[in-house]
């Protein structure tokens, strides 16, 4: 296992503090679905053909290959069959990270901001993942992909991916429906997408675009990170809302009289993504700043784990 | 137009909401946010409705602040093109101060002026609108307001008894206070509600019924009115003048002699007459009443403007009704004032003066020799008012010395303690005690008896002698009442009288008063108070049996002892004595203590009656009233009945009479010290319309700001509430908001 004192960038290593590392290493990633792929694993994959385990026998059809005729059976049958395997397949995990100027926002009682929290949770997912032999890959966008890491199950992979994560800032405007159709195009099999972001953007635009994803029969996790003044908005006192992502956009109001409204409409934004995610097969974990993000993790592992 | 404009500036907290609003905004701290999408894309419809109530909300508090604002500056609609007359018309609380006094009775234009002013208060109540209120207060020595609180125009049955309770009302006969009814008109104008007062002061402005100059009185009859919750407050006067060129007999100044009078005894009642207007009076004729029947009438000469004259009734066979009687003197003039037309005055009639005379003669039996002269000087007739009783001293020691208003002791040797012991009680008690020392009387009694008993406050130095050449007299004290009418400072009665023999004694430096000397100096009359209820003690140095002097054989032996018996029974005779009093003066009266006087009844002049307890002080029931200022007969009524009822004629106040009116020193003085409304001080009844519509300068509307005030509040409160419930639904809906977790 890795640690932080083979790592030959502090900063990079700086992202998976030791507690963290310890608590997740004692879990296993096991994927929702059955993928295909490659590399035997531990993850059960739906294809039978290119196996390790023997699964059952197929009458032979013109085509197949004859290396795979069971040989033996045609000897006690005098009936050409193949030998059909279930294989472990491996996982290939893109982790998309949003890198928007929203994503930087901190509460007033937070220790980090949105981004950092993401940072953190992309670092742990990958280290997970290349841990258990599997692929990872990183997306980082803001209204354009930044970055685009295919995913590689080498260990070296692991430093590659930091030293990105590290050097990403949250800034610029951010599109993410787009950007969600542009991963859905570009990654061409079925993969798991991990969508680490504040999701702030129209809820139809974005729920269209996780039907695209679904549709390319992706498996995909919506780690939705707000922080947790942006849950609650405990603003009295009148102030000036700077927006993030454009500086000229500004708006002076009263939080008392806002409150209500704001928080329905958090409300209702939410809810639009938690039924279309629901709808969708989509796991949806809805992350606060304010909570250690290890702990949101492993309760997500633990129930990933029961599901299994 | 506004009452208290200076509180108009109060609407500058009208500013304190947008103040509060505009702080809060600039006190803005930046957020930066990421989350704008949630704030910029909102229910519009709930936002708009917040948006509404809240600037709603602030509306309504900056009209609260501003309604209170104009409510405490008390604004008054004026009437004009836009505002209604009914709307403009302010009621007013009106009263009006009708001098009720004596002088009032004066005629004026026909009538008197107190039937002018009741002709003005008419004309005022018809000026008057329905919702003002009315009230009338009479001056009078007590201001008497004839109604407790203002009553409205529109009750009818509340005007109509004011009006008919005014009616029945005749011409005063007090002085009257105008400051003190200007307070009273203040006291009953406090029931009203309406926001203007007005006091109008219907009088005969008589100066002394003014209080000019006295501004104590004022103030504290009008308050300081400098205060801004006096200003509603206006008080004008009307002055009804009395003719100028008028004739007015005026009867004062009713004295009978003697002072005190026996039954059937010769008597005197005079009166003065003066001619007080500006026109000759022409003869009439003056009656005496006594007790309500004329006795005797006399011719009154004409009488010359500002001069004066004395009418004398003699009555020859005096009063023949014992104990207290009244006595009218009355003109039959029909003149400018008839109050004073009259005068009043009580007559005592003593049935019996009784005198008990203690005869040092040591054997009872035979007249009593050296009483003989004395009592002949007290009784010259048989009908005379002074009775009398000659004992020995042992006699008199059984006897009950309070049934004698005055006791002599004629030339006692010797007195035992107990008989010196009551009689000291006795002087005590307020009677006469006189001690005539003659040739019987012992050294030791002189020297030691009587001083110890403190009857005596002398020291003898020796008998004198001075046979071969008597000594005459010497008046000491012309004025005191014992020797008074035979010794004056011009004619002294008593300078034939040869004195030979007397006890010299030497008067202490504190003790007995020297009445008449000898011409060596040495005392004959020597008086002394005793106690504090009126007693007298005299002593006579020499007899008056004629052995030591010829004082008995003088002519004016006889007033000289008549005299010191009345002097000596002046206590007893406290407030009998025949005389009229004047308005104001009190009635005092005090009777032997028995019968013990359980209560009095007081009978005014105007048949009310008024009942007091009697006090006892010092062996003497003593009554006092002095609440006097009615003038005619008081009667007191003493319970047990058998004290008989006494009689005092109180006479008008001749302050009443003088006919000095208020000058325009005065009027500027009222003016200047804001009694008076300064812009309009004096009033004519062609003015009375013109300041009740000046008065009624425009309704007030504290009413509809009050209400308009309870109604923002109201209305401000039911936002609040809005806004704090819909705040309390928010948490809710927070509370249920997702939490982080994970959902599948």
């Amino acid at each position: 296992m890795p640690t932080l004192s083979t790592n030959s960038r502090p900063a990079s290593g700086s992202l998976l503090e030791p507690a963290t590392l310890q608590k997740i290493s004692r879990m296993e990633l096991v994927a929702r679905q059955v993928m295909d792929g490659y590399v035997q694993g531990m993850h059960r994959s739906p294809h039978i053909g290119f196996a390790v385990d023997f699964a059952q026998h197929r009458q032979y059809a013109p085509g197949d290959d004859i290396k795979r005729i069971d040989w033996r059976a045609f000897a006690k049958s005098e009936r050409y069959y193949i030998k059909q395997y279930e294989v472990s397949t491996n996982l290939r995990a893109h982790i998309v990270l949003d890198a928007s100027g929203s994503m930087g926002y901190r509460g007033q009682s937070d220790v980090m901001s949105k981004f950092r929290y993401g940072q953190y949770l992309a670092a742990c997912l990958t280290y997970l993942v290349l841990h258990q032999q599997d692929s990872a890959g990183l997306v980082t966008f803001d209204n354009k992909v930044r970055e685009f890491i295919p995913p590689r199950s080498a260990p070296s992979h692991l430093m590659r991916l930091l030293h990105a994560l590290d050097n990403t800032k949250a800034e610029k405007e951010s599109g993410i429906a787009p950007l969600l159709h542009e991963v859905a195009e570009r990654i061409d099999r079925r993969w798991m997408v991990i969508v680490i972001s504040d999701l702030f953007d129209e809820a139809a635009p974005l729920i269209e675009a996780l039907h695209h994803l679904r549709h390319k029969r992706h498996e995909v996790i919506l780690m939705h990170t707000m922080a947790h003044d942006e849950l609650e908005f405990p603003f009295r006192k009148w102030s000036l809302f700077e927006n993030l992502e454009q500086p000229d956009d500004r708006l002076r109001l009263d939080p008392a009289r806002m409150r209500a409204i704001y928080l329905e409409n958090v409300a209702n934004h939410l809810k639009a993504i938690r039924d279309a995610a629901s709808k969708l097969n989509i796991s949806h974990l809805l992350l606060d700043t304010s909570r250690p993000f290890d702990d949101a993790l492993t309760a997500y592992l633990a129930q990933r784990m029961g599901k299994k | 137009m506004f009452l208290m404009p200076l509180l108009l500036l109060g609407l500058i907290g009208m500013s304190i909401p947008v103040i509060v609003h505009l702080l809060h905004r600039q006190r803005t701290q930046p957020v930066a946010w990421g989350a704008m999408q949630f704030l910029r894309t909102s229910p519009l419809q709930m936002k708009r409705k917040k948006r509404v109530d809240h600037w709603l909300l602030m509306i309504i508090r900056i009209l609260a602040l501003a309604v209170l604002a104009l409510m405490l500056a008390r604004p008054r609609v004026m009437q004009s093109a836009f505002v209604p007359k009914g709307l403009a018309d302010a009621p007013v609380d009106v009263a009006v101060v009708i001098d009720h006094s004596l002088s009032t009775g004066r005629s004026s234009s026909g009538q008197t002026v107190f039937d002018r002013s009741i002709g003005i208060e008419d004309k005022m109540l018809d000026q008057l609108k329905s919702s003002d209120t009315f009230s009338v207060i009479l001056a009078e020595h007590t201001p008497r307001p004839l109604n407790v609180q203002p009553i409205k125009k529109a009750d009818a049955g509340g005007i109509s008894q004011l009006r008919q309770r005014l009616a029945q009302e005749r011409e005063g006969m007090t002085d009257c206070s105008i400051p003190a009814a200007i307070s009273a008109a203040r006291r009953v104008l406090a029931g009203g509600r309406n926001a203007n007062e007005l006091i109008v002061v219907v009088s005969d402005q008589q100066r002394t019924n003014w209080h000019i100059k006295d501004e104590a009185l004022w103030r504290a009859a009008l308050g300081e009115r400098t205060t801004p919750v006096a200003r509603n407050l206006t008080i004008h006067s009307l002055p009804i003048s009395p003719d100028a060129d008028s004739a007015n007999l005026s009867l004062s100044g009713i004295a009978v002699e003697p002072k005190i009078l026996g039954i059937s005894r010769p008597a005197q009642i005079t009166a003065t007459i003066t001619n007080t207007g500006s026109r000759p009076m022409s003869a009439t004729a003056a009656r005496l009443i006594i007790n309500g029947k004329v006795l005797d009438t006399k011719p009154v000469a004409p009488l010359a403007p500002k001069t004066s004259a004395t009418i004398r009734f003699d009555l020859d066979s005096g009063v023949t009704q014992p104990g207290s009687n009244w006595v009218k003197v009355a003109i039959d003039a029909v003149d400018s004032l008839q109050a004073d037309n009259e005068a009043v005055a009580a007559v005592n009639v003593l049935q019996r003066l009784p005198v008990l005379v203690i005869d040092g003669q040591l054997s009872e039996a035979g007249t009593f020799k050296s009483s003989r002269f004395l009592q002949a000087a007290m009784q010259p007739l048989d009908s005379a008012l002074i009775q009398p009783r000659i004992v020995s001293v042992s006699q008199a020691m059984s006897m009950r010395l309070d049934d004698y208003m005055v006791t002599v002791l004629n030339d006692v040797p010797v007195l035992p303690q107990a008989m010196r012991d009551r009689l000291t009680d006795y002087a005590r008690t307020g009677h006469g005690l006189w001690i005539i020392l003659g040739p019987r009387a012992q050294r030791p009694l002189i020297e030691k008896e009587l001083p110890a008993s403190n009857l005596l406050n002398a020291t003898l130095r020796e008998q004198v002698d001075v046979h071969e050449n008597p000594s005459g007299v010497e008046v000491k004290d012309p004025t005191n009442p014992m020797v008074k009418v035979v010794a004056g400072n011009e004619r002294n009665a008593l300078t034939g009288t040869a004195t030979r023999k007397w006890w010299g004694l030497k008067p202490a430096e504190d003790g007995s008063h020297v009445v008449l000397a000898a011409a060596n100096g040495d005392p004959l009359i020597l008086e002394r108070p005793f106690g504090t209820s009126g007693g007298i003690v005299a002593v006579w140095t020499s007899s008056v049996d004629g052995t030591w002097n010829n004082w008995n054989l003088i002519p004016n032996f006889v007033p000289l002892v008549n005299e010191t018996i009345h002097h000596l029974a002046a206590a007893q005779l406290h407030g009998l004595e025949n005389q009229g009093i004047e308005a104001g003066q009190p009635i005092e009266w005090a009777g032997p203590a028995r019968p013990a006087i359980r209560s009095v009844q007081i009978t005014l002049p105007d048949n009310t009656s008024i009942t007091r307890p009697a006090t006892f002080n010092n062996g003497r029931w003593l009554v006092t009233y002095s609440d006097t200022y009615l003038p005619g007969v008081y009667r007191l009524q003493f319970s047990p009945t058998e004290v008989a009822p006494v009689y005092y004629g109180v006479n008008i106040d001749p302050k009443e009479l003088d006919p000095a009116a208020l000058d325009t020193d005065d009027i500027t003085w009222l003016k200047n010290g804001n009694y008076l409304d300064p812009s309009l001080p004096i009033l004519t009844e062609a003015d009375l319309g013109v300041v009740i519509r000046r008065e009624a300068e425009g309704r007030e509307l504290w009413g509809w700001l009050g209400g308009a005030l309870l109604a923002s509040l109201l209305i401000e409160t039911f936002l609040t509430y809005r806004l704090i419930g819909s705040q309390k639904k928010i948490d809710v809906l927070n509370a249920g908001l997702p939490t982080p977790q994970v959902v599948v």
